[in-house]
């Protein structure tokens, strides 16, 4: 493994995406259902995914490449629909909050 | 006013006697002094010597609603232990709908004065976050049976 500077970003990319995942798993108990709980299981599934991808970027270079594109693809996808979630999740409570 | 009638201060008269002390005349803080929800008006003429036209100060005292007859229009400090009485019945719905996540609504309502408005306002927020965290249905629930308990 090369110590480039994209190493090192995905290093730290790792470590904040592991300290989400101890975020999401350890707030769960307070956020039991409601209009959040709802989502929460699905967000907590997606920072897992994300987790593992994260940790499988350092050995990129490993996988075929038309592999390799699908798999990033997914990622970006999975990302997309996680800040869907999260906006209207954001628009849910603002509009609780304000009614 | 009535010779049998037994006087009671209100907050009014409570506020005005621990208040400003030239709020008013001192025979009228005098007469104030000797109300104690216990002597009847005749009574009080009888033995209130100290205080001048005690008949005639009663009834200003009264025109300006720092005395009552009705106890039941009179708020002095007895009625914070219904506001207690509130806050505890608000506290064990808390407990019995929501169960371990009710200390957080708990401690929200031992920090407000206690006031109907002002636990409706606590009521209002424990219900948005039980309905964003815990059950949007219990939420409404939560809402209503709350209500209900401080005569809303």
């Amino acid at each position: 493994m090369i110590f480039d500077i994209s190493t090192i970003l995905n290093i730290v990319a790792i470590l904040i995406i592991f300290y989400c995942l101890y975020l999401v798993v350890s707030l769960r108990p307070s956020i039991p259902g409601g209009v959040v709980g709802k989502h929460w299981n699905f967000l907590s599934t997606l920072v897992l995914l994300f987790s593992l991808a994260y940790l499988a970027t350092p050995f990129f270079g490993l996988i075929p490449i038309e592999i390799r594109r699908v798999f990033v693809s997914f990622i970006f996808l999975a990302g997309a629909v996680y800040v869907l979630i999260t906006v209207r999740l954001i628009f849910n409570i603002i509009r609780e909050l304000t009614e | 006013m009535l010779p049998h009638l037994v006087l009671f201060r209100t907050q009014k008269g409570e506020d005005v006697l621990h208040g400003d002390r030239h709020a008013i005349s001192t025979n009228l803080r005098r007469a104030l002094l000797t109300i104690d929800g216990k002597t009847s008006v005749a009574e009080l003429e009888k033995k209130v010597f100290w205080v001048s036209d005690v008949k005639e100060v009663l009834e200003e005292l009264f025109a300006a609603g720092f005395v009552h007859h009705d106890l039941s229009a009179v708020q002095t400090a007895e009625t914070a232990a219904p506001v207690q009485s509130l806050k505890v019945q608000l506290a064990a719905l808390a407990r019995e709908m929501l169960g371990s996540n009710s200390e957080r609504m708990i401690k929200k309502m031992e920090e407000v004065d206690g006031s109907p408005e002002a636990l409706e306002q606590v009521l209002l927020g424990c219900k948005r976050t039980i309905k964003l965290t815990i059950s949007e249905d219990l939420a409404d629930v939560f809402w209503q049976r709350g209500r209900k308990i401080i005569g809303k």
